[in-house]
């Protein structure tokens, strides 16, 4: 099968200071990808990239065979994206905002109407819906975003960090609603720090560390290759160089 | 920490021993003080000017803008001493004026002061004691006050020495600190009645309100007083002869001043003197036995509750509200002028953001008002108005020229618009397949001059119309669609970005210059045009079909901007 998503020796730098180094990864159609990586890994580069948002990077990125640099409009249409901070224009109500998220999508309004209302009800959050954004929690807002992430009903879902600040029963939603998605044959692009979640909604993890990618496979291929069980553990057996227990030994040691 | 906030530090913590046989920490106390002090020193001045430096650079230093911006206020005031008719005139009129400043001043002032939520999540925790605490925050009230009050009151405590002699000195601090309180009490009033009315979420935004009429009211002061210095109604006023000024309470204080500096002890006098003092004494008895209960038990709502507040609420906000129809007005508006799709979105956009933002309100109505002032203060001024003959049909050039100086203000409208302290939320722009930003901007354009525009000029041109008949009705209508082809290829020109999506930052001034040149340019040689082609009817028929060709091209091309236009 042909990949949805081809990256191609991936560069990228922020001054001199080389961020992605030579990433070439492969994503086949309906796979739910757990990217993972420690603080500055380049993550968020990587999601920057695919989701269009930085066109100065050395390589190849291909969407459905299109050059993401060549026609970022056409690959744009096909993703949905989520961003980690919730920066939003708080002013607008979510009705105001969807119907703006709409329009930037071509949609038509009727189809942004009905989908927004029948997604917020699902978010519990029809009763808010035309109330201003500003006095809404950091989970109400993330509600909002990932509503209008998947308002176009795009074939690749890129998610940022999406479950920061949403309360148990609605990450319990996101989850299920991630593993329906990519039965009905959706790419997820899932981008977190949180293990337990990656290792339960993804199934390929792919892990970066100082902007290049040190593991890629299946949840059991991990274990096995590290002999760990849990991606915890095998997080921290690739990307640290000294143990968790002497860090914190010597954090214990600035008492004496 | 800068040499003044230094010295306010030492000046407080002066009676130690004192505050220790009350309980409290000294080595918190000065902790807690200089803290604060930084902080407020590297916040954006309460006059209201710095909050465009927010984003790139570090604001420090703030005190002493707030000090040198209260001392340029207090200077503005010694209007109070030009004017009127006798010193007690004089002295009433600086002393409403100084009491309606300080309570605008800490009213937006007090809010980071008064309600810092970080005070619960930071200092309560620790072992602090409440005398200790307590302490540290009426201290800290007390040096923001002084930091306003003491420049605000400098300039017309000389001013008055100057005048009535050095007995005035005593009299007139007694009287300042107990405007002061009295000003405090005010404010006090005034928060427990915005949190009786509205939520706490909203508190915020209600303070907000009141800082964008705050600067408004400063920029007219500031062109409107120094004029009115001349004027002859100013000049013969007299305090005495205004009926049921005994009951100001900027007359007691003035008044009892003037009995204390000059000795002149009447009936009415004594009872001003009295009022003056007991009024603004008891006050502050009310605030403390009554006011800081109740309110530093709501205090803790209006950043703590917010969240667990509007998932309660599911009431629509006033302006969301739609009406007839389910549609709201600016919906209406953007049906009739716009097509469905980008170029709708970015007109609903740009109606929503502008009519909302705090930050985009504070940035531009203030300059949209003081720029209308400024171009109506020298018509005034010259007595234009006062020669109007309507039956004269060259009055007609008067409603032309107020016409044609309505683009100005929508110029420095337009050019903030690409602004917004919310920026970062413009990734949906960039997300998303846009591949006609032109279509957003062109949106966004017509809002701006149907909010800017359309109304005044309207208005305008009726009047005008009604006032001086049918026949200077070509006219009006040139000049109504010259405004509006000015208006757009302003916009074709100034947005040159998205619609609120970058930073604020001091290079927005940069152009300050070419900006300022070409709305005076455009309409200036616009308006000299139809002047010179006014005699030719025919002509002004013909110029009113190549505007309204000229509009509807120059939307064409705002269109089809790409991104690669867009700076």
């Amino acid at each position: 099968m042909e990949p949805i998503i081809r990256i191609q020796n991936l560069n990228k730098f922020y001054g001199t200071k080389h961020v992605l180094k030579d990433i070439s990864i492969d994503i086949e159609p309906g796979q739910v990808i757990g990217y993972i990586g420690p603080n500055g890994a380049g993550k968020s580069t990587t999601v920057k990239i695919l989701a269009g948002l930085l066109a100065d990077f050395t390589g190849d990125v291909f969407v459905k065979g299109i050059d993401i640099r060549k026609d970022p409009v056409a690959v744009k249409s096909l993703i949905g994206f989520v961003p980690e901070l919730a920066e939003l224009y708080d002013v607008l109500t979510p009705n105001e905002f969807l119907s703006l998220m709409g329009s930037l999508y071509n949609l038509p309004e009727e189809v942004v109407t009905e989908r927004a209302g029948k997604m917020l009800d699902a978010f519990g959050l029809s009763g808010n819906m035309n109330q201003r954004m500003d006095t809404f929690s950091k989970g109400m807002k993330q509600k909002v975003l990932i509503t209008s992430g998947l308002l176009h009903n795009p074939e690749i879902i890129i998610l940022d960090e999406p479950l920061s600040g949403l309360d148990a029963n609605s990450v319990i939603i996101v989850k299920e609603l991630i593993d329906k998605l990519a039965k009905g044959g959706k790419t997820i692009f899932y981008s977190s720090h949180m293990m337990d979640v990656v290792e339960k909604v993804s199934n390929r993890i792919i892990l970066i560390d100082k902007g290049e990618v040190v593991a890629d496979g299946s949840i059991d291929e991990l274990r096995q290759l590290q002999n760990k069980e849990s991606l915890e553990d095998i997080f921290a057996g690739l990307t640290s160089t000294e143990s968790m227990h002497e860090a914190s030994e010597k954090l214990l040691n600035a008492f004496d | 920490m800068n040499f003044i906030d230094k010295f306010f530090l030492w000046l407080v913590l002066l009676p130690a021993s004192l505050y220790r046989s009350l309980g409290v920490d000294i080595v918190q106390l000065r902790a807690i003080l200089s803290t604060k002090l930084t902080m407020d020193n590297r916040r954006p001045a309460s006059f209201g000017g710095n909050r465009r430096k927010k984003e790139k650079k570090e604001v420090n230093g703030a005190t002493l803008k707030t000090i040198f911006s209260s001392l340029i206020m207090g200077l503005l005031m010694l209007f109070a001493f030009a004017v009127g008719n006798g010193m007690l005139t004089k002295l009433s009129l600086f002393m409403t004026m100084f009491i309606f400043m300080v309570c605008l001043t800490l009213i937006t002032d007090f809010t980071s002061v008064l309600i810092d939520i970080r005070d619960n999540l930071i200092i309560l925790p620790k072992p602090v004691s409440d005398a200790t605490f307590m302490t540290a925050r009426l201290l800290h009230i007390g040096i923001r006050t002084s930091i306003i009050v003491l420049p605000l009151s400098l300039p017309a405590l000389v001013v008055a020495t100057i005048m009535q002699g050095p007995l005035v000195i005593l009299p007139f601090v007694l009287m300042i600190l107990l405007m002061t309180l009295l000003s405090i009490f005010f404010i006090n009033a005034v928060y427990l009645l915005i949190l009786k009315i509205t939520t706490p979420a909203k508190f915020q935004n209600i303070i907000g309100s009141i800082q964008i009429g705050f600067v408004m009211i400063m920029m007219l002061a500031y062109q409107v007083l120094p004029r009115m210095v001349n004027s002859s109604l100013m000049q013969h006023i007299n305090i005495n002869e205004i009926p049921f000024v005994q009951f100001v309470p900027s007359f007691w204080f003035a008044d009892g001043c003037m009995a204390l500096s000059d000795g002149g002890f009447t009936l009415g006098s004594m009872v001003s003197l009295a009022l003056s003092i007991v009024v603004p004494l008891l006050s502050i008895w009310v605030v403390v036995r009554f006011f800081a209960p109740s309110f530093n038990q709501k205090l803790g709502m209006i950043t703590g509750g917010t969240t667990e507040q509007s998932t309660v609420t599911t009431k629509p906000d006033a302006d969301v509200r739609t009406n007839r129809g389910g549609k709201s007005i600016w919906q209406r508006l953007a049906g009739w002028l716009t097509k469905p799709g980008l170029e709708r979105a970015g007109f609903l956009f740009a109606a929503q953001m502008s009519t909302r933002s705090r930050d985009f309100k504070l940035r531009v109505y203030p300059a949209f008002g003081s720029i209308i002032i400024i171009t109506l203060i020298p018509l005034i001024q010259n007595n234009v108005f006062s020669h109007v003959n309507f039956a004269n049909p060259k009055m007609v050039w008067v409603f032309l020229l107020v016409i044609y100086l309505c683009c100005m203000p929508l110029g420095s409208a337009l050019f903030q618009v690409a602004y917004s302290d919310k920026f970062k939320a413009s990734w949906v722009f960039f997300v998303t397949p846009l591949d006609k930003p032109g279509l957003l901007i062109s949106g966004t354009a017509k809002f701006m001059l149907l909010f800017f525009v359309v109304p005044l000029v309207t208005v305008l041109s009726l009047l005008g119309t009604v006032l001086l008949g049918l026949a200077s009705l070509p006219n009006l209508l040139l000049a109504f669609l010259n405004a509006l082809t000015i208006g757009s290829l302003l916009s074709y020109i100034m947005i040159r970005r998205l619609p609120f999506s970058i930073a604020l930052s001091a290079t927005q001034q940069g152009n300050a210059f070419v900006r300022i040149m070409l709305l005076l340019i455009f309409p200036g040689t616009v308006g000299v045009i139809h002047w010179l082609i006014s005699g030719f009817q025919w002509a002004i028929w013909f110029w009113i079909i190549l505007s309204t060709i000229a509009l509807w091209l120059i939307f064409d091309e705002i269109k089809k901007r790409g991104w690669k236009s867009l700076t």
